[in-house]
């Protein structure tokens, strides 16, 4: 199942877990649910992290065409991440 | 350039955004400042979303040649309330300013709140001027400084100001 994300500046949490919702209807009559960023051309440091932990609880939400610099930042934060939870 | 300046309510925050980066996103400036722009911008507006109780956001923001500002203003709880209805316990307004521009995260202790402390990591490399205002306290950042003052009165809800030069940034170097 693929779905074309339509917003460009995606910047708030609830708008993850928007995306979380609608996957875990989708999950429920499909294997994977595939989010199509093309159109996206901002993400916020808020709404990544709210999507990483989303991906991180389930592996069957895939994210494609991102673009590159919003890749980079997606990594970034994504290391981030991972050096401060490890750290308790 | 740009010279916006109004005054929301809070469920339009979202839609507010989108207006002000579609003006941004149109202007020559130098990509890592572009970039460091819109992210502060964003991550203001997401503490407010997630964290003011706000009704109202005065916003203002000016693009020159050569200078940006943008002031951000809520009517919400301000950041001492806000963190003491997460459990976290800042003595007076001051240590919460502390607490909120050190990365303290009002959603889990075990993660950063990476917003003002990143934005304060830019201004500091870009030698700018960001100043908080919240409850009783004014705090005014610089180059490795925070320097405090008591204010008369008190602010509801938390005030920003960031200012800086127009200048050539390495936005992922920063914002690690």
């Amino acid at each position: 199942m693929k779905i074309k994300i339509k917003k460009k500046f995606l910047i708030f949490r609830e708008e993850a877990q928007k995306m979380e919702k609608i996957s875990k209807k989708e999950l429920k009559h499909s294997n994977s649910v595939c989010f199509d960023f093309s159109e996206v051309s901002f993400v916020s440091r808020s709404f990544v992290d709210e999507l990483l932990n989303i991906l991180a609880k389930e592996k069957r939400i895939k994210i494609v065409n991102l673009k590159p610099n919003l890749n980079k930042f997606l990594n970034i934060v994504k290391k981030t991440k991972r050096k401060t939870t490890s750290v308790v | 350039m740009i010279n916006y300046k109004k005054r929301i309510p809070f469920k339009k925050l979202d839609d507010e955004f989108a207006v002000i980066s579609e003006e941004i996103e149109k202007l020559k400036i130098p990509e890592g400042f572009l970039q460091f722009v819109l992210y502060s911008i964003s991550e203001l507006f997401a503490n407010i979303k997630e964290h003011s109780k706000a009704d109202r956001i005065s916003i203002e923001i000016k693009i020159d040649k050569d200078v940006f500002l943008v002031k951000v203003s809520d009517d919400g709880i301000g950041l001492r309330k806000s963190y003491l209805s997460k459990g976290i316990f800042p003595k007076d307004d001051s240590s919460a300013i502390e607490f909120a521009l050190s990365g303290l995260s009002t959603k889990d202790p075990k993660e950063r709140g990476y917003g003002l402390y990143t934005i304060r990591k830019f201004i500091e490399t870009l030698d700018g001027t960001m100043e908080l205002k919240s409850g009783k306290s004014l705090a005014i950042i610089g180059r490795n400084k925070i320097q405090f003052k008591k204010i008369l009165g008190e602010t509801k809800g938390v005030n920003i100001l960031l200012k800086t030069k127009i200048k050539k940034v390495d936005f992922y170097k920063i914002v690690k």
